[in-house]
């Protein structure tokens, strides 16, 4: 069983294996999930070349930077690139899209619907195209 | 504990199927003094020339539209 802390907005802000030791915020209220904490965690998945859950550095002009989506049993998922949501089509829960290393900067990725996905661990990719 | 501000995230745009930053983002900017830097130098080859072109003609299209 997981716990997790929703906030006022119906938002995903964190969750954990046990809901000791934590303060929760105005109009923050803890849900918790038949689920395991690897199985909630795992209902979303970002990752580039196998690596999820931390900072992935491509060179400029490397090419494209390929992210793999794994969302089990969904047929689509909506993510928030740099603030532009799109809908990525899923294939038995996977599917790709890909980042241009053409300009120096950061891609930040997170799952659109926070209701659904919180925005930690590895449903969120940090992609920086370094110089 | 000190609460942060996060910093603005660079624009992206979507074309020919993938995600790319917006030439006009402040990495994008970097870059441009880099061109003019390499520009002034001189020596570049035509496929080098030609990518500085492409990006100070989508640099000219987002100040136009500022």
């Amino acid at each position: 069983m997981a716990y997790f802390i929703r906030t006022a907005s119906g938002e995903i802000k964190t969750y954990m294996e046990a809901p000791a030791g934590t303060v929760l915020e105005t109009g923050e209220t803890w849900e918790e999930t038949p689920l395991t904490f690897e199985a909630f965690s795992n209902r979303l998945r970002l990752s580039v070349d196998g690596v999820g859950g931390e900072l992935v550095q491509v060179p400029t002009g490397s090419g494209m930077a390929h992210v793999q989506v794994d969302c089990p049993g969904e047929s689509s998922v909506m993510l928030d690139i740099n603030g532009l949501v799109e809908g990525i089509p899923l294939v038995n829960g996977k599917g790709t899209l890909a980042l241009s290393s053409e300009l120096p900067g950061t891609y930040v990725i997170t799952p659109a619907d926070r209701k659904k996905f919180c925005a930690a661990g590895e449903s969120l990719c940090v992609v920086e195209v370094s110089e | 504990m000190k609460k942060m501000k996060g910093k603005k995230l660079d624009e992206v745009e979507k074309t020919g199927g993938a995600y790319r930053l917006k030439p006009g983002s402040k990495a994008a900017r970097a870059k441009h003094a880099d061109d003019l830097a390499l520009l002034a130098k001189g020596g570049l080859k035509v496929e080098d020339m030609a990518a500085i072109v492409v990006r100070l003609l989508q640099r000219v299209a987002i100040l136009e539209e500022e």
